[in-house]
């Protein structure tokens, strides 16, 4: 039985990426045999840059399966997906932000957003986005003046919804792609857009790292993520024009000269997610936001370039399609 | 059938509450003993301190595991009591000075005679988190009386924010155990206690936690 959402677009885009982590997979079997030959024993002595990308390679499989999963199982496993990606990177903020006793009980309420503000998109309230924040920010603001001291309020208040926006407000414009009435898109269909994007940005974001770890001396901002380098950006543009160009006649209704500028935007806009994050993390002084993806970090750090991108993509769809 | 019972707790309420809500992680797990007898010494901010730290040991030692607690809080109610003694399985401890007649460590010490793993709190109570409290000397007691016992330091990160004290309803964050380098008895109980504390501030420096 092949359910209904398994449009010939999104197999043939889900087959792709099968093949993409089976080349993968094939790349690193084959550099590990390689090092086996040329005299190192055990795997506990392949260089660390080679065991970091074995388990980077793994946790992509694992992550790429459920998210497949979620999009051929329908609507609500998607939406339950995005949810729990909301709340992983959400529990990894909280975690971090500095915050008072007497903020506790608003750590509660910033977690209330996140089936708000799902299940308000699951029954098809595209105004969700508003909606749940103002709920949340009148909740939290409310407690903080009405239970706390007044000292720290303002950075409190602030931190808090700071998270609010990005692990649910902007992360849920991912969801919102699921609600085709809305989007009036429906005839490509909301899975097929949303594979399109998260496709399109974490491939920018792998070809970023791997051109900037690759060639590439010029550091444009040194101090907020002195590892970036002006060729990784480049790459990274290249990767996501390319993967636009050639997914959007499968997974969009887009022609080819829209694909290329939409490919452009997204890669810029992850760069800029990624970059947020930096900063944040260079703050509160850590290298990863969790320990949730062997070889990735958290879920924040493999996510941070659609925080940015996906509201882009959403509004430019609405807009123009 | 009370070890069965307890094991059953462990391993399907507390694990999967622990490892999914709060992604609890233990850092070098490799420095915790395989067997007993040992003593894991501990920050307290949290009721929770003492099921992650079971959550640290494989299945098969859960029987082995034997907190230490304060007689006057745990015993002196009857649900409190059940679950102390029979999902955890305390070893009792009286704090009050009256207690002088009788050797307040006698029940450790037998504990440790048979094998079991000791799970200790030397701040002696909850405090805020963030603030390491001064150590009681008990733990030095002990390992003068078992110098062969090796003292595990762990220090706990956010537990005593998901739960602090008086706190009913528990907020999902991510928690973790850094488990330090073992110690023994260095034959004076001012160097030993000092070391101790030193060891766990040390820990606490590395994690970054104390304010």
């Amino acid at each position: 039985m092949i359910p209904a959402t398994l449009t010939a677009g999104l197999a043939t885009a889900l087959a792709g990426i099968l093949g993409l982590l089976l080349v993968a997979s094939a790349t690193l079997g084959t550099v590990i045999a390689s090092h086996r030959m040329l005299g190192v024993p055990r795997w506990t002595a392949t260089p660390p840059a080679v065991a970091e990308l074995a388990l980077r390679i793994r946790s992509w499989w694992i992550m790429a399966g459920a998210f497949a999963a979620s999009l051929v199982l329908g609507r609500a496993a998607s939406l339950l997906f995005l949810a729990v990606v909301s709340f992983l990177v959400l529990r990894e903020y909280q975690t971090l932000v500095p915050v008072r006793a007497a903020d506790r009980p608003c750590l509660f309420l910033v977690y209330c957003a996140v089936p708000l503000q799902y299940f308000l998109i699951g029954f098809g309230h595209g105004e969700a986005g508003p909606l749940a924040l103002m709920i949340v920010l009148a909740a939290v603001s409310g407690v903080l003046a009405l239970d706390g001291p007044p000292e720290g309020f303002l950075r409190s208040a602030s931190t808090m919804m700071w998270g609010v926006l990005v692990a649910v407000v902007a992360l849920g414009h991912l969801a919102l792609l699921l609600a085709p009435a809305r989007t009036g898109i429906g005839a490509v269909g909301g899975p097929a857009l949303l594979l399109y994007l998260v496709f399109v940005v974490q491939l920018g974001d792998v070809a970023q790292y791997l051109a900037g770890k690759s060639f590439g001396c010029r550091r444009p901002v040194p101090l907020v993520s002195p590892n970036k380098t002006g060729a990784g950006f480049v790459g990274g543009l290249a990767a996501t024009i390319s993967a636009s160009a050639a997914l959007a006649p499968l997974l969009t209704p887009f022609g080819h000269g829209e694909a290329v500028l939409v490919g452009l935007a997204l890669g810029a806009l992850g760069c800029l997610g990624d970059l947020t994050v930096s900063a944040l993390k260079r703050d509160l002084g850590v290298k990863d936001t969790g320990r949730l993806l062997p070889g990735h970090g958290g879920a924040l750090d493999r996510v941070d370039s659609l925080v940015f991108a996906a509201p882009f993509f959403y509004y430019y769809l609405t807009a123009v399609h | 059938m009370a070890t069965l019972l307890l094991v059953a707790f462990h391993a399907v309420v507390v694990r999967p509450l622990l490892f999914g809500l709060l992604g609890w992680a233990i850092y070098h797990r490799e420095r915790l003993p395989r067997v007993g007898p040992a003593i894991i010494i501990a920050n307290h901010n949290s009721h929770l301190d003492t099921p992650a730290l079971f959550a640290m040991f494989p299945i098969s030692l859960l029987p082995i595991l034997r907190p230490v607690a304060a007689s006057d809080y745990f015993l002196t109610n009857r649900i409190r009591a059940w679950v102390a003694r029979r999902l955890f399985g305390i070893i009792p401890l009286s704090r009050s000075l009256n207690s002088r007649e009788r050797d307040p460590l006698a029940g450790c010490s037998a504990a440790l005679r048979a094998g079991a793993i000791l799970i200790i709190f030397p701040e002696g109570t909850r405090g805020e988190p963030g603030r390491l409290g001064r150590f009681k000397s008990g733990v030095g007691h002990l390992a003068e009386r078992h110098p062969d016992v090796p003292v595990i330091p762990v220090f706990l990160t956010m537990l005593g924010r998901v739960l602090p004290k008086r706190a009913l309803v528990p907020v999902p964050l991510l928690c973790a155990a850094h488990v330090g380098l073992e110690r023994k008895w260095t034959g004076d109980r001012g160097s030993f206690m000092t070391g101790l504390e030193g060891a766990m501030a040390g820990l606490a420096g590395e994690v970054g936690a104390l304010e």
